[in-house]
């Protein structure tokens, strides 16, 4: 089989950890998950094939270190030059094999860039939480738990509607935060998270960026309850559910930031969580292009290979140049993320970075959502069929599209930035 | 929605008879009072609730054997006539499941077939149809080949299945067949298959017989309710009326497969707009207004419209030629053939593109199985894609050519 190498990517711009991280996490994905993933869809609720292979990869090879400083035993990714980068050749990585896990995985560290990355690292909180995550031989879940069931996208929507519509609230009891409110369908909720970051008012109704709030809390505290998860069209290896929070307190400090600053970081990992999508899609991409490949090359039409029929030609080779057109609006969302500190860079919560990857999030979601059903419509019969992993990765990527505010919301975004919007 | 999703979809009515908004009636009654109504139970016990649900449809109702001569015991619905009734079934059985709309309409369309040769063909299969047992059956139609092997072609296809003279009768042989579903379930087949001079026909097994195998079940993207298999036939014998000989069958067996298919698909879009309907005026947006009431939203919801209404025009467009075949010409003539696989193709494409659309709009609910909308997804992307056949649409783009612009393309 053609390995996706062929795809571009920025030789002279990469980390030198890259392809040996790569590496890592390919070994993983082909011994840990391909083998496996036909049978996820049935694995959904309970995760006995799903919860092995994810502590595999967080605990045996450390990934959930990863943005925790070295000095708490982590691996230092969230003060690394490279972090976008490397956050997204995982992500490639790993959904080549199952995007679902992927997302556990990254969606995992989600909440944490919210403290672990510089330059917005909380010293204090990361020596609280890391023993969680570093030095530990237990498969540690964040959730960050960001939807209410009123609002859908509105939470994400922060430049218009500033936090207004968010019901969960959190009230300040001397040194403690009390926590109330009702989230829905984050990634690792259904009962697997045990850390949450959770965007809540400290004055509901108030669009004042300093009432906005981002609160750690444990899942084990008293008042947190989990609901089972969702059964969904894919993407089983990532439980959606229902949290509720009734009077759960927590340390003062286990704010990430502080008032004005949270919501700030809570919009720079908007923008990481678009890198995701886009890392989530790419991978699979390649996935379908390696088995593609092998199709065409090994099933006839007219007695000659599919790939050598000039009508199937077309359509195949434009999905190859369609999958490569956004392996290099990738790299350039990796460069804005990366060059945030840096001379000439953006913060992640400037509207620029967050206009321009709503654009390439919602780019390459189209892409892959149309390429990925092309694909199984070349293989026909066959495309439907499970066992092809194509419609797999079919079902999938649709999820990666609707999220975070689906299309319209990147539309929003982008028109908002673009044309000097005040009502978009 | 406010308005009857009924009301929203123009065709000719001149098209439609009496008998035909009889049936259609009982129908979409059936459909709201088993699936539509109580849809989230369907989903969640569809193993127990899909044959009973299924049962009382095809049974009671009566839509097994629906074409099949009255002296049969069948319903007695006569191709090429027909066709705006079947279509007006299709949809409304595609609103409420198309894993059920997709058996019918694989029976239909063999039905259709059998039609060509005249009533004992019939007799043969009623039994079977027109019985009190549930009964269906499926489409073996060409697929692709395996580099290094020469096969028989249907325009560029290859055909996998050998049909054989075997004194007054034939035999069919094939290995590793793909039908477009139903594979583990079928009483019947309709093979596209390759008699000795290579020439493509249709042959119609019955599948109670030595020498059928079937495969293991197939885990597929949608249709669930309906069990795949790979089919094997070794020297199975057919009685000599069940080999409709020659490329106008094959083709006869696509036109009104597509026509077919292309309702349910359509019936399903439909559904999903009562889904989104009831959704987009509930929800609200930004933080103050409703979904449907927010211009981008809106606009959405539109294109979604859209694309339904403008494939059921095709759809009744595509009916009315095969039900008037002394106009355009019979459903096995070149130029129905091509009009048929252009419509069903876009049509496909617009009902899954309408779905894509209204799911969009429903975010993570549209995903979710309790939205009621990502089985009709999957349903219609299944259907889409074994309909495209291997190759995908560009084959069908080249049927087109090859009719139009005399082009030699394969």
């Amino acid at each position: 089989m053609i390995s996706y190498e062929k795809m571009s990517k920025p030789a002279d711009r990469l980390s030198p950890m890259e392809k040996p991280f790569r590496q890592v996490i390919r070994k993983w994905t082909e011994d840990d998950v391909m083998p496996y993933r036909r049978q996820y869809d049935e694995d959904w609720k309970d995760h006995h094939l799903i919860e092995p292979a994810m502590k595999k990869l967080c605990v045996d090879l450390g990934i959930q270190t990863v943005l925790f400083p070295e000095e708490l035993g982590g691996m230092g990714f969230g003060s690394s030059d490279y972090m976008a980068g490397l956050m997204f050749a995982m992500c490639e990585e790993m959904a080549r094999g199952d995007s679902a896990l992927a997302l556990a995985n990254i969606c995992s560290m989600w909440a944490l860039c919210t403290f672990l990355l510089k330059p917005n690292i909380n010293m204090r909180l990361a020596r609280e939480l890391a023993p969680m995550f570093c030095r530990t031989d237990k498969l540690c879940v964040c959730c960050q738990a960001m939807t209410e069931p009123q609002g859908g996208s509105d939470i994400e929507n922060i430049d218009l509607l500033h936090g207004k519509t968010i019901r969960t609230t959190a009230t300040l009891d001397g040194n403690e935060w009390v926590i109330n409110g009702h989230k829905l369908w984050p990634t690792n909720s259904g009962g697997i998270a045990n850390l949450f970051g959770v965007p809540c008012t400290t004055n509901p109704g108030s669009d004042d960026p300093d009432d906005f709030a981002y609160i750690m809390v444990p899942a084990h505290l008293e008042g947190v309850k989990q609901s089972g998860p969702y059964q969904k069209a894919g993407m089983a290896a990532d439980k959606n559910g229902d949290i509720w929070f009734d009077n759960v307190r927590v340390p003062d400090f286990y704010r990430v930031q502080g008032p004005g600053k949270d919501a700030e970081v809570f919009k720079g990992i908007v923008t990481i969580g678009l890198l995701g999508s886009v890392g989530f899609g790419m991978g699979a991409m390649m996935n379908v292009y390696e088995i593609l490949y092998d199709f065409v090359n090994t099933h006839t039409i007219g007695n000659r290979p599919l790939k050598e029929n000039d009508a199937v030609a077309g359509v195949i080779g434009q999905i190859a140049g369609d999958i490569d057109i956004c392996r290099i609006l990738s790299y350039e969302l990796i460069r804005l993320i990366d060059s945030r500190t840096k001379v000439g860079g953006k913060p992640l919560h400037s509207e620029e970075t967050i206009a321009k990857a709503r654009n390439i999030k919602a780019f390459v979601s189209d892409v892959m959502v149309n390429d990925i059903g092309k694909a199984m419509d070349v293989l026909g019969g066959y495309g439907s069929d499970r066992a092809m992993d194509v419609e797999k990765h079919w079902r999938d990527v649709k999820m990666i599209q609707l999220w975070l505010g689906g299309k319209q919301l990147c539309q929003a975004e982008a028109t908002r930035y673009f044309f000097d919007c005040e009502t978009i | 929605m406010k308005k009857d999703i009924n009301q929203l979809f123009i065709y000719p009515k001149t098209w439609v008879s009496k008998e035909t908004g009889d049936i259609t009636k009982s129908v979409r009654q059936w459909a709201n009072k088993e699936i539509v109504s109580r849809r989230l139970e369907f989903l969640d016990d569809l193993d127990t609730l899909f044959p009973k649900v299924r049962a009382s449809l095809a049974l009671d109702i009566g839509c097994q054997g629906l074409m099949f001569p009255a002296d049969l015991d069948g319903l007695g619905l006569e191709v090429p006539d027909a066709a705006p009734a079947l279509i007006m079934v299709l949809k409304e059985i595609g609103r409420a499941d198309a894993g059920i709309g997709f058996i019918h309409a694989m029976e239909y369309a063999l039905c259709a077939l059998l039609t060509t040769a005249g009533g004992n063909a019939f007799s043969q299969l009623a039994p079977l149809f027109c019985g009190d047992t549930l009964n269906s059956a499926a489409m073996i139609l060409p697929a692709c080949g395996r580099t290094g092997e020469t096969m028989p072609l249907f325009e560029g296809r290859p055909v996998a299945a050998v049909v054989s003279r075997n004194g007054a009768g034939f035999t069919i042989s094939g290995w590793g067949l793909r039908p477009l579903d139903l594979g583990m379930d079928a009483a019947v087949f309709a093979v596209v298959g390759a008699d000795s001079d290579g020439t493509p026909g249709v042959a119609v097994v019955v599948a109670d017989g030595e020498g059928v195998t079937r495969g293991e079940n197939i885990l597929k993207t949608g249709l669930e309710g309906c069990s795949n298999a790979n089919i094997d036939f070794n020297s199975v014998p057919l009685e000599s009326m069940m080999w409709f000989e020659g490329e106008a069958a094959v083709r006869h067996l696509y036109s009104w497969t597509n026509l077919l298919l292309g309702a349910v698909s359509v019936g399903a879009a439909m559904g999903c707009m009562e889904v989104v309907g009831e959704w987009a005026a509930d929800r609200v947006i930004k933080g103050g207004g409703l979904m449907k009431d927010n211009p981008l939203c809106a606009s959405v919801l539109a294109e979604a419209y859209e694309e339904v209404a403008l494939s059921w025009t095709l759809i009744h467009h595509l009916a009315n030629a095969l039900a008037n075949p002394g106009e355009w010409g019979d459903a096995g003539d070149l130029m129905m053939f091509t009009q048929a696989q252009m419509t069903g193709r876009r049509v496909q494409s617009s009902a899954l593109q309408a779905i894509n659309k209204m799911m969009e709009l429903m975010a993570s609910e549209g995903y979710a199985r309790e939205g009621r909308m990502e089985k009709a997804w999957r349903d219609v992307k299944t259907i889409q894609s074994g309909l495209c056949g291997v190759g995908g649409e560009a084959l069908i783009r080249l049927d087109v050519a090859r009719y139009v612009f005399d082009s030699n393309a394969v």
